[in-house]
């Protein structure tokens, strides 16, 4: 008995530590939210999983935005604005929200991915949450700002014409959501001459 | 061997106690009819149907072009088309807010256009320079919800030369 009841306690014991210890480092992350100094506009080592926040989750994943040019650098007249005509060559950007929809706040858990059908395949844009990572105030002066963002580089051997896209987002309680545009042709995203 | 059986009770009662917390079951969603609505969407040239650069995607407008606004209501419980909404754009011009009322775009010949539009023709004396705006929506249950843009400098409703 002794012989059997010994290793399934040592068991059970290693099991509920390393239970406690997961939690408990998952608590260490949360609370370093003070974002590197020189993270500069959130390029560099992926920052810490944002703080939980309080009554998440409820109600539905609700996830919009647009796109928008990225041209660089950030004093160019280009940067930034609405736009779904791209260049070859030219920085797609796509902007995006995450609601937790019961609270209406943003649900800073979220990972955010947009995949747009290119060439007869998918291509899958990861997006990072700018609500870490000290942007500059002049031009982000809402913060922390409650975007997520993506870039896809328009190739420089892409043909003319529209494409299509989507974003999708999953939250740390499993919710899941897609964005797709507004479906008129002409809003769509394209590549021009 | 009570010591074994003890050591192994406690470990059992601190291994359940966090699966409990890790894996509990997520609060119900709010009630029809309760919590904030979701309205997002976004600017576009309105030119007449037809115009090769009609509902393109822009931020920035000359004196005399046609500013338009899409927008959705999201129900914040289900996340769909909150379809008693009415929504209203504001836009504050030198001082003064102007109040917009959206239509519903959707029809019979074009059910698929599940969304709110409004326009407004950028005025020959406007000034130069972002003008802000924010929409609101009000539901037949009495819920409410706005929309700001992106608070980013360069994306702002921007009347150029």
């Amino acid at each position: 008995m002794r012989a059997l009841f010994g290793p399934a306690a040592a068991g059970v014991a290693a099991l509920a530590l390393a239970a406690g210890a997961t939690i408990a480092l998952h608590g260490q992350r949360a609370e370093g939210q003070a974002p590197p100094a020189a993270q500069g506009r959130g390029r560099g080592a992926p920052l810490p999983p944002p703080e939980p926040q309080a009554g998440h989750p409820s109600g539905k994943l609700i996830i919009w935005g647009d796109v928008a040019s990225f041209d660089v650098p950030g004093t160019l007249p280009t940067h930034c604005i609405l736009t779904n005509r791209f260049k070859r060559g030219q920085r797609m950007g796509f902007r995006m929200t995450a609601i937790d929809g019961g609270s209406g706040e943003t649900e800073n858990t979220a990972v955010l991915v947009a995949h747009v059908k290119y060439a007869g395949t998918t291509i899958d844009v990861p997006m990072r949450w700018r609500g870490q990572g000290g942007f500059p105030a002049a031009e982000y002066p809402r913060q922390p700002s409650e975007m997520w963002t993506g870039v896809w580089v328009v190739p420089a051997d892409a043909q003319p014409g529209a494409l299509s896209y989507t974003v999708t987002a999953t939250d740390r309680f499993g919710r899941t959501a897609t964005f797709s545009p507004f479906i008129n042709v002409v809003s769509q995203i394209a590549i021009v001459e | 061997m009570r010591k074994t059986l003890l050591i192994s009770a406690a470990a059992l009662i601190v291994f359940a106690g966090l699966s409990i917390h890790a894996f509990q079951s997520p609060p119900p969603p709010p009630a029809p009819g309760t919590g904030r609505l979701i309205v997002y969407g976004d600017m576009a040239l309105f030119q007449p149907p037809g115009h090769p650069e009609n509902c393109i995607l822009r931020n920035r407008f000359k004196r005399g072009e046609p500013v338009g606004w899409r927008m959705f209501v999201a129900d914040p419980s289900t996340g769909k088309r909150e379809e008693s909404a009415q929504l209203v754009v504001h836009l504050n011009v030198s001082g003064r807010t102007i109040d917009i009322p959206m239509r519903y775009r959707a029809t019979e010949r074009q059910p698929e256009r599940e969304f709110w539009v409004a326009k407004w023709v950028v005025p020959q004396d406007a000034p130069i320079g972002i003008i802000r705006y924010t929409v609101t929506a009000t539901d037949k249950y009495g819920r409410t919800g706005e929309f700001k843009p992106f608070e980013v400098q360069a994306s702002q409703l921007t009347i150029v030369e």
